[in-house]
């Protein structure tokens, strides 16, 4: 929507490829038009947000591959490949579980007895409902996911977020599980890892009824 | 014979150094992780076979963008480009998160996230290799393979949509929590 100035001059007098006239022309329309100054604030400040969300990548370590790719034969020692297969990392998650549910990982909650094994009601791509959850959705609001012939259905919400004091990010989310009409609830907390995936840390039940 | 390695090995020296910026251009224009790597990976494989073709006293970094964004142009024509998933998180944004309201902070990593899974690749490729990587705009086009004002018009039009998603969202959580 044009109002009342160029976008496209503006945009370019950001980036220093206006000539003088030109830039002179500019800077007065910024001066006596409001909606050129919020053009040029709005664009300053995505600018830098934008800048900002994409340097983070210059402190990652450079992958082992990319190194070899440019000199092989000067590694003296390469590393593993640290990708870990999908199921592995599902495998994991339940393992996970299971060592913390065993040695009583409960965040001011009750362990409920008898509580079947929570293994069997986990979807297999449970880690990536989780995931997918967890970086894209607010706290308050939910994603929900059926299994085929809704045996299944698991609503995720996260609740809370936070950074512990090594900046590492902590969601805390609910999961209901409806299993053959039978509702449950358990509360996760996951921490945000360097390649922008959620890994679940500990499990606990709301005895309460609190969700 | 002996000049010629040592050329070769003060580039190999160079095109190491500029991995992560390779990396950062790659991986918006991929926005996969993994697939950025390989691309990356294809574009050094590329530029060590030919490094005899590039030309003493130009940019070596514009040559070797260039050869990243002529992969990826092969790769969408392929089809091999499909995840639109997009992980980086902003540092910047993360280390605003110290406030009590950290949700709000998250949330705004989370804006940049779907604006720039909203930006067509080619405009996010532009205001990339122009505000981020600090290219002018014919060094951009000379890279994207298009004229200046291609360039210029894809510039525009990604800052006009990142800023309408990003700040016309906020402004409207503004508004909405001051109505509760």
């Amino acid at each position: 929507m044009n109002h009342g100035f160029d976008e496209m001059k503006l945009s370019a007098y950001l980036d220093g490829e206006l000539d003088t006239a030109d830039m002179f022309q500019v800077e007065e329309t910024i001066e006596n038009n409001e909606d050129a100054q919020r053009y040029v604030l709005d664009a300053v400040r995505s600018t830098a947000r934008l800048r900002a969300g994409m340097n983070s990548v210059l402190q990652e370590e450079i992958p082992e591959r990319l190194l070899n790719t440019i000199d092989h034969s000067e590694r003296k020692k390469a590393r593993p490949d640290l990708r870990i297969p999908q199921l592995v990392r599902i495998a994991a998650v339940f393992i996970m579980v299971l060592i913390g549910f065993g040695t009583g990982m409960v965040v001011n909650r009750e362990v409920v007895k008898n509580t079947p094994p929570l293994m069997e009601y986990f979807p297999a791509n449970f880690s990536e409902v989780v995931d997918d959850t967890l970086e894209h959705y607010l706290s308050g609001t939910s994603k929900e996911w059926h299994s085929q012939g809704d045996t299944l259905a698991v609503k995720v919400t996260p609740i809370k977020t936070y950074r512990d004091k090594n900046g590492v990010y902590y969601r805390e989310y609910r999961m209901e599980m409806t299993v053959e009409d039978e509702l449950r609830r358990l509360n996760g907390l996951a921490y945000r890892t360097s390649d922008g995936r959620w890994k679940t840390r500990a499990f606990f039940f709301d005895t309460n009824g609190n969700s | 014979m002996k000049k010629k390695e040592a050329r070769r090995e003060i580039l190999k020296g160079e095109l190491v150094s500029l991995l992560p910026r390779l990396r950062r251009f790659a991986r918006s224009l991929a926005r996969d992780l993994e697939m950025a790597d390989d691309l990356v990976q294809e574009a050094c494989e590329r530029a060590l076979g030919r490094l005899g073709q590039f030309q003493e006293g130009t940019r070596f970094d514009s040559w070797l963008y260039r050869i990243i964004h002529t992969r990826w142009i092969d790769w969408v024509r392929k089809g091999k480009i499909q995840s639109d998933h997009l992980a980086v998180v902003s540092s910047k944004i993360r280390s605003e998160a110290a406030e009590a309201d950290s949700t709000i902070r998250l949330d705004r990593a989370l804006d940049l996230k779907r604006a720039l899974k909203t930006l067509p690749e080619e405009h996010l490729a532009a205001i990339m290799l122009v505000c981020v990587e600090g290219n002018s705009y014919a060094e951009a086009a000379e890279i994207m393979g298009v004229p200046p004002g291609t360039v210029a018009s894809r510039v525009a039009r990604a800052r006009t949509v990142l800023g309408r998603i990003i700040f016309h969202r906020q402004q409207h959580v503004q508004r909405s929590s001051r109505n509760v």
